[in-house]
């Protein structure tokens, strides 16, 4: 406790605090622009560090990593379209809900729980990191598997009202992440010759182009004209726009979320993008009201964004504890290490315990600040609504592409964008679910890679996950999410017959 | 003409259903050309493109039957209401999309100005294409009362600017120049 008080105190010698200032504000505006994520802050201001000691160089660091992750929420309650990957579900219920007049309390609700959900990963961090880091060793392959296709079912969950619809954009999802490279043997699958196409479609131009792109042709139609007549309806127009008995409402819903991010993040290979839908889905699963979810309800949002940022604390346990990055945004940290002549592993508790509770109080003060900063912004966010459609939304479009650019500097990505989102556009105007194609998108190479690998090592006896009890528990749980939704599904259509009758 | 464009909205689910289908018949077609060698798990690279499209393709396929039995149900009923003068043929389905049409056409513009734009952005350069497209598209999208010409063209080019030079000298990210490759 008092290493981590003098982690704390830390961040608040000489240049560290204002920098971290500066790395959330930063974050939050690169999370905010559509395309630019947490990944391309650090990996730009990574150079700057190199002349800092490293106290100070991984605060500012950590506080570019929560601003970016947190800011995502902006984009995606206020236009509809998400900054990141992390919080493509923000956008189901975060934009209803600044549609139907609500923005301080959408954007209040993502900040708060954003707050609470990196807390909550921050403190498994500090907590359990070797114990977990453990636990994380013991997923192989069938494990991976497992959760593949455990995830993989949530898609009959945000299938929406039609259940072939959503069967099928989450197997477009699948299908769209095949093209390029096969997973374990390498080959070219649907390039047709085209070399650009051998790494497959970037995450952020395809999810962006489908989320944006629709949402700028449906201004340019006059669909979106009607946005935020009044931003603070209710009796909590301000503050953070909910009650405090609003919050506690929320206590199992953020549980969940937050579990399921920090788990995700614990995982390598799966990160932020994965476990905002992952536990939007799994909250509307079990939740008493599925139906409400997607219409602008609170608990959609504290499920993706308390996800999201538990992500980051559960990120960091293999990064530290093992020396294994997650994610992209750990790969750039541990790079960060090394310059820093540093190895991150078990013997890092030891050998720089100074440092590594410096970054565990970096993490809680880069949030703090980052609710300060949300708080005071969202007076500042809402009024971008103010600015007429016909000027916002053009320059959205360009600031899209410039971040779809920026992900490896190519014009290929460019054309990603472009291509999902008239694919997005096809899609909504036939009325399919978007949702499911994000799922099927962002699982579809783990299942694949799994998959082959576990019937390579078991030689293909399905008998293997009897003797693998995490498997065998994601498995179970895939069995009763199937037969949950088959009843529901024909007890719905019994009751339409009936009421047909 | 406008017969055409009734039977096709009429048909449109099945259309793109038709087309889909198209394409992922094409698409299994083309797992024939993926290399492989004797995959040691034995699926090989080709097996769960095919396992996804062989889904897809049925999949779409039910939706295909749906819709037609969906078709054929709202003919029925078209039917048995037609001498009743005060049902209207709106509430069904198909019939809304011509309602659609006044807001399609700027939907169309803002469309292709989008393609043209990002097809635009290589040869033209980042500031010139982006100039031309905001401000094309606040010219056409804003209506005749709140066009403001000077206002458009100032912000285009300023913002545009802006954001190019951010992006360039800030951050180095290197957006194309086109040919306006001296800045």
């Amino acid at each position: 406790m008092s290493m981590l008080l003098q982690g704390i105190i830390n961040c608040f010698s000489g240049i560290t605090f204002p920098l971290m200032i500066f790395g959330v504000a930063v974050g939050i505006i690169f999370g905010a622009i559509p395309g630019l994520n947490a990944s391309i802050a650090i990996a730009l201001f990574l150079p700057l560090t190199y002349t800092m000691n490293p106290i100070t160089a991984f605060a500012f660091l950590v506080a570019l990593h929560i601003g970016g992750v947190s800011g995502g929420l902006v984009s995606a309650c206020l236009i509809n379209i998400p900054g990141t990957s992390s919080s493509v579900a923000t956008t189901f219920d975060g934009s209803p809900m600044v549609k139907a007049g609500y923005g301080r309390k959408a954007l209040g609700t993502g900040t708060v729980f954003s707050f609470f959900g990196t807390i909550f990963g921050v403190l498994c961090l500090i907590g359990f990191a070797p114990l977990l880091a453990k636990f994380a060793l013991k997923f192989g392959v069938y494990e991976y598997l497992a959760i593949a296709i455990f995830s993989l079912s949530l898609i009959s969950v945000l299938a929406g009202k039609d259940m072939v619809k959503g069967l099928l954009a989450g197997l477009i999802g699948i299908l769209v992440a095949m093209v390029g490279v096969a997973p374990v043997d390498g080959f070219a699958r649907f390039t047709f010759g085209n070399h650009a196409l051998d790494g497959g479609f970037s995450l952020v131009p395809t999810l962006v182009g489908m989320f944006a792109i629709p949402e700028i042709v449906k201004s340019a139609q006059g669909k979106n004209n009607a946005t935020v007549i009044s931003l603070s309806k209710g009796e909590h127009s301000r503050g953070f726009g909910f009650s405090l008995k609003e919050m506690f409402a929320q206590t199992k819903n953020f549980l969940l979320s937050a579990a399921i991010g920090t788990g995700i993040g614990i995982l390598p290979g799966i990160g932020g993008g994965t476990s905002n839908i992952l536990a939007y889905a799994t909250c509307k699963r079990v939740s008493k009201h599925p139906e409400k979810y997607g219409t602008g309800i609170m608990d959609g949002i504290v499920a993706s964004e308390s996800a999201n940022n538990a992500t980051i604390g559960g990120a960091f346990i293999p990064l530290l504890a093992l020396g294994i990055p997650g994610d992209v945004i750990t790969a750039v940290l541990l790079g960060a290490f090394t310059i820093n002549g540093i190895a991150p592993g078990p013997q890092i508790f030891e050998t720089h315990t100074v440092l590594v509770y410096t970054i565990f109080g970096a993490l809680l003060v880069a949030n703090l600040i980052m609710l300060i900063l949300e708080y005071f912004g969202i007076n500042v966010f809402v009024k971008i609504l103010k600015i007429p459609q016909h000027i916002l939304m053009p320059f959205i479009m360009v600031l899209c592409c410039v971040g779809a650019y920026s992900v490896s500097n190519n014009i290929f990505d460019v054309y990603t964008l472009l291509g999902f989102g008239l694919l997005g556009l096809i899609l909504q105007k036939f009325e399919f679910p978007r949702p499911p194609i994000v799922l099927g998108f962002v699982l579809a190479e783990m299942f694949e890679k799994n998959l082959r690998r576990t019937i390579q090592f078991s030689k293909g006896k399905i008998s293997v996950f009897l003797t693998r009890p995490i498997a065998l528990v994601f498995l179970v749980l895939t069995i009763l999410i199937l037969l949950v939704t088959v009843i529901s599904q024909v007890r719905g259509r019994k009751e339409k017959f009936d009421d047909d009758v | 003409m406008k017969k055409l464009q009734k039977s096709i909205s009429k048909f449109r689910e099945l259309i793109m259903a038709f087309i889909f289908l198209a394409v992922y018949v094409v698409l299994y077609i083309s797992t024939y050309h993926i290399r492989s060698i004797a995959a040691s798990d034995g699926l090989g690279p080709r097996f769960t493109p095919r396992v996804v499209l062989i889904c897809l393709i049925g999949l779409t396929i039910i939706l295909m039957i749906k819709e037609t039995v969906r078709l054929v149900s709202a003919k029925k009923h078209e039917n048995r209401s037609s001498e009743d003068a005060t049902v209207d043929a709106s509430k069904t389905k198909e019939d809304k999309a011509p309602k659609e049409h006044p807001a399609l056409d700027k939907g169309t513009i803002s469309i292709i100005s989008l393609i043209l734009y990002v097809l635009l952005l290589k040869p033209l350069g980042f500031v010139l294409a982006s100039v031309l497209y905001v401000i094309t598209q606040m010219f056409f999208f804003s209506g005749k009362e709140k066009r403001k010409p000077v206002l458009f063209i100032c912000l285009g080019i300023g913002l545009c600017l802006v954001i190019y030079l951010i992006f360039k000298k800030v951050m180095y990210i290197g957006l194309p120049s086109g040919i306006l490759s001296f800045m």
